[in-house]
């Protein structure tokens, strides 16, 4: 810095104007640096701080510009963190490496630079001019002894060099500021702490509350504060349990704050899984997470940290998955007695199978997942599971197969599976699933039904053949005798026409045999006892079968009557004997058994479609050579026949199974080669009958034994004989009888007011009122009048509507004195029908 | 003696031509109709006897029968069936019911002998009121 000294003034003058000039000077860079420190002490800001320290140097110093680098935490660069003058804002916030020009020399060395082109005194070491720079002038910055900057000015003001008293300035200057850097940055530093914890807080995707040792709230972040519903300056020394309110979502009752578990314990907590937090508004949040202490270095708890998140979606989610997961288990599990699911691996190895499996085939799981393959008969469709299994596991879609399979207790049953590829994401098949449902029940209703239909149509056509062939038959026989007769003498002729009638017989036989297989409709039927028909028959039975046949009875002394005709019974048991009898030619044992059996109460799968809810079954079994499958299903065909030609008709079973068809009963049969077989006939239950008198029908025969009564019976009939021959009948029962002629007369007993408990009447009359209108009229004048309708119509062309309403109270003509007896005592127990 | 008059209805050719070549032998001069409803057409009550089939394809044995009946007709009935005897026993019934005269009943097939006796003894019983 150079001062010319004027020429017109003294050298006192001079020296005194130099001086007051010099202490002004020194006055106002005084005031200028405390007027700074006033500065400093008021301005914490870093950047405010440095900012108003550069421009308060650059005046002190009157640089053109002022700059001053900050060093970098780690020492390596410095920054020019503020600037002003000339090009100031070219510089501004600049980095350079700590080694790199002027500043980084003085930062770097630690020393002032002071240079200009007279006075280079102060330079270490020389650095190249940056272009255009006459004189600069560089002070370290220092804080607490460590180098934090710089001030560096660079230029003086107008022209000419910076003077040895700007050095001092500046130098005293950075030492008065040094602290209040210190402080700046130092506060500054706190602050990019605290924003950065803030930051750090607030970008966690997890809700955070802080609290101090008695659980009062501290802090808070941004999603705490919104799943809370509280903003953390209400919630600022709140209770946390007036903030943080939870319950468990299962039971609503209110759960332990984990913030105070943790001061009570001093332990982490984890949240119960089932816990939902309700905040301020009464929104619900299922949250999960956890609480912990917060410890000084001494280990004394200062606070708790808690920190949770929503997991509402996730538990729903859960929850779903659950449940869905607890249905299809459920279905799985329960698929009950029909069905049951399995998956298994691409090498066939069974991992599930659902414990229905137990139920259906009577394997355990463990067996069916080990044994699967051995289960499967040799049936050819079995042949089949292996080529869908292999396209199953190439990914292709099956379609529903059907595989045959042992049950455990060596019964076959049927499966129809319908099988699917498992993938992954990748496409790749990874397991099969499938569904086996158990059809063997189907099957067998279905080959009965195939069978009834086939039956049906053999018995339609053999009907229709049966009928033709009887004429013709009947027209040969016919001549035959004729010719038989006119060639009585002539012996040879005679014969011949003999055996061609003995062929003819026998033709009739068999189309007798075939009528009675298609009969569709029973003959004449009666109230039987089957065990009083067997017991006749045992005699028959014994020299029906060879000797060697021993023959068991197991009759059932409580055995229901049925509702049949005789003969064709005693027929079927002997068709069914003699098959037995040829099953054995070298003997064995036959059981013959009754029994009764009511459908609720047992399990007879088979038996489906017969009619009455009880019936009585018949068990007729052997122990012969038995039956393949093929003849078992072609058993009751007609003409289908095992034994040598000539032998058998191949029509015995057809009628059994015909008589049986005719009675609303049903057949089974389970027959196995080299066991025997053994045929079971279901008839219905015979009911409507009074109890007290159905168990020994058919042997009472004699009249002391009949049902009587002491009734008073009125009798219509427009015969005299007969009607003379009912009231004998009735009287003789113990009956008190009133006899009319026409039905008007009968009308006028009851208007009479005369007694009757009940009506007996034929039902066709003349005199233009029937037997039912008389019924109907007698109805109208006693509604509780008892009824008995007789005629020798059936009702093949009478009002078939009419005759259908009245079949309980329906005698036919001719009837028997037993018979009358019966009906008339059953009419009179009805009950009243009103 | 003069011989009765028989008419026997059978829709079947041969077994009218039996009968009634069996009828002759027990001494009948008969007459036969393959139609049932050519018969009830042509209806006359100069016939002794009457040999008929419950089942014909134009008209039912049974509603021959009620014919017969509302013709008042007094011939010996003799019925005739391919079927069971159920059938012949419910026919029965009705002619008896309807007031016609029932002479006997024949199952188809039969042997000679058989009708050839029923037939004779039907041929007895309308000879007697001459004797």
């Amino acid at each position: 810095m150079t001062d010319k000294p004027d020429h017109t003034m003294s050298s006192e003058e001079i020296e005194l104007s130099l001086l007051r000039k010099e202490l002004e000077y020194r006055d106002k860079q005084l005031n200028l640096i405390k007027e700074i420190a006033q500065e400093i002490i008021t301005d914490l800001d870093f950047n405010t701080l440095i900012n108003s320290v550069a421009k308060k140097a650059q005046l002190l110093i009157e640089a053109e510009s002022l700059v001053v680098p900050i060093i970098n935490k780690q020492q390596t660069h410095y920054t020019y963190r503020a600037a002003c003058g000339k090009n100031a804002e070219l510089i501004i916030n600049q980095t350079f490496p700590i080694n790199v020009g002027m500043c980084g020399w003085v930062l770097s060395n630690e020393k002032p630079l002071f240079f200009s082109k007279e006075n280079e005194w102060l330079m270490d070491k020389k650095t190249s001019w940056e272009d255009g720079m006459e004189s600069a002038l560089l002070v370290p910055l220092k804080s607490r002894g460590i180098i934090v900057g710089g001030l560096s000015g660079i230029g003086k003001a107008g022209c000419g060099s910076f003077t040895h008293q700007d050095y001092e300035l500046l130098s005293l200057f950075a030492s008065h500021i040094s602290i209040a850097i210190d402080n700046a940055q130092i506060f500054e530093e706190l602050n990019e702490e605290k924003e950065y914890v803030e930051t750090t807080l607030n970008a966690i995707g997890d809700a955070m509350i802080t609290t101090d040792d008695k659980g009062r709230i501290n802090r808070m972040n941004h999603v705490a504060e919104k799943m809370t519903g509280w903003y953390e300056e209400d919630a600022q020394n709140q209770p946390i349990s007036e903030v943080f309110k939870i319950i468990n979502s299962q039971n609503r009752q209110p759960v332990m704050n984990p913030v105070n578990k943790v001061i009570e314990t001093g332990k982490i907590v984890g949240l119960n899984k089932h816990t939902a937090l309700i905040s301020k508004s009464g929104q619900e949040y299922q949250i999960a997470d956890s609480a912990a202490p917060i410890r000084n270095s001494m280990g004394f708890i200062l606070g708790v940290i808690l920190v949770f998140h929503d997991v509402t979606e996730e538990y729903r989610l859960e929850e779903e998955l659950r449940q869905s997961e607890l249905k299809h288990r459920r279905m799985i599990e329960n698929l009950g007695d029909e069905y049951f699911f399995y998956s298994h691996n691409t090498d066939g190895v069974f991992d599930y199978v659902s414990p229905s499996i137990t139920n259906i085939l009577g394997y355990s799981q463990e067996e069916f997942y080990v044994n699967f393959d051995q289960y499967l008969t040799d049936n050819p469709i079995n042949e089949k599971v292996v080529a869908h299994t292999r396209d199953s596991i190439r990914g292709l879609q099956q379609p529903a197969y059907d595989i045959e399979i042992f049950h455990k207790d060596g019964s076959i049953h049927h499966l129809q599976v319908i099988e699917s590829p498992v993938f992954d994401d990748d496409i790749n098949v990874i397991a099969i699933e499938g569904l086996a449902h158990d059809i063997t029940k189907y099957k067998q209703q279905e080959i009965i039904l195939r069978r009834t239909q086939k039956m049906d149509a053999l018995g339609q056509l053999s009907s229709g053949i049966a009928h033709d062939f009887n004429n013709q038959l009947g027209v040969i026989i016919g001549y035959l005798d004729m010719l038989g007769k006119a060639h009585e003498a002539d012996d040879k002729s005679h014969r011949w026409v003999e055996t061609a009638s003995r062929a003819t017989l026998r033709c009739t036989e068999l189309t007798r045999q075939l009528l009675a297989f298609s009969r569709n409709q029973a003959i004449e039927k009666t109230q039987v006892n089957i065990n009083n028909n067997i017991t006749e028959m045992k005699d028959i039975i014994a020299r029906s079968v060879t000797p060697e046949v021993e023959i068991h009875y197991q009759l059932d002394d409580e055995l229901w009557p049925s509702l049949l005709n005789e003969g064709e019974l005693q027929d079927a048991i002997l068709n069914i004997i003699i098959n037995s009898r040829d099953a054995m030619p070298e003997g064995g044992e036959l059981k013959i058994k009754t029994r009764n059996i009511k459908h609720s109460e047992e399990k007879t799968p088979s038996i489906t479609d017969i009619a009455s809810e009880e019936y009585i079954e018949i068990t007729i079994s052997d122990t012969g050579i038995g039956m393949d499958r093929r003849t078992q299903e072609q058993l009751f065909e007609p003409f289908y026949s095992t034994k040598s030609k000539g032998s058998g008709t191949g029509l015995g079973m057809s009628m059994v199974y015909g008589f049986v068809q005719r009675y609303g009963g049903q057949i089974k049969v389970t027959s196995e080669s080299g066991v025997g077989t053994c045929i079971c006939i279901y008839l219905p239950r015979l009911k409507n009958i009074p109890e007290d008198n159905n168990l020994h029908f058919e042997t009472d025969n004699k009249l002391n034994e009949l049902p009587g009564g002491t009734e008073t019976i009125l009798i219509v009939d427009d015969e005299i004989d007969l009607l003379e021959l009912a009231q004998q009948y009735l009287e003789d029962l113990g009956y008190q009888t009133l006899i009319t002629e026409s039905p008007a007369e009968a009308l006028d007993v009851l208007k009479q007011g005369i007694s009757v408990d009940l009506i007996f009447s034929d039902v066709v009359m003349p005199g233009g009122m029937n037997g039912y209108e008389l019924i109907n009229k007698a109805l109208e004048i006693r509604p509780t009048l008892k009824y008995l309708l007789t005629s020798g119509f059936t009702s093949t062309n009478g009002d078939k509507e009419i005759s259908s309403r009245y079949t309980k109270h329906f005698l036919s003509k001719p009837y028997r004195h037993e018979s009358l007896a019966k009906r008339i005592r059953h009419v009179l127990n009805i009950k009243d029908e009103t | 003696m003069t011989q009765s008059n028989m008419m026997i209805i059978d829709d079947e050719a041969d077994m009218a031509q039996l009968i009634c070549d069996i009828a002759m032998q027990s001494g009948f001069e008969p007459l036969q109709c393959h139609h049932a409803r050519e018969f009830m057409q042509h209806y006359t009550d100069e016939y002794d006897v009457i040999v008929m089939d419950l089942m014909m394809p134009d008209v039912d044995g049974i509603e021959l029968i009620q014919f017969l009946s509302q013709k008042k007709c007094t011939a010996q009935l003799v019925l005739l069936s391919g079927f069971d005897s159920d059938a012949l026993d419910s026919a029965q019934e009705i002619a008896e019911e309807l007031g016609l005269n029932f002479a006997g009943s024949m199952k188809k097939p039969f042997r000679f002998d058989q009708l050839h006796q029923l037939l004779s003894k039907v041929n007895t019983l309308l000879e007697k009121p001459n004797t």
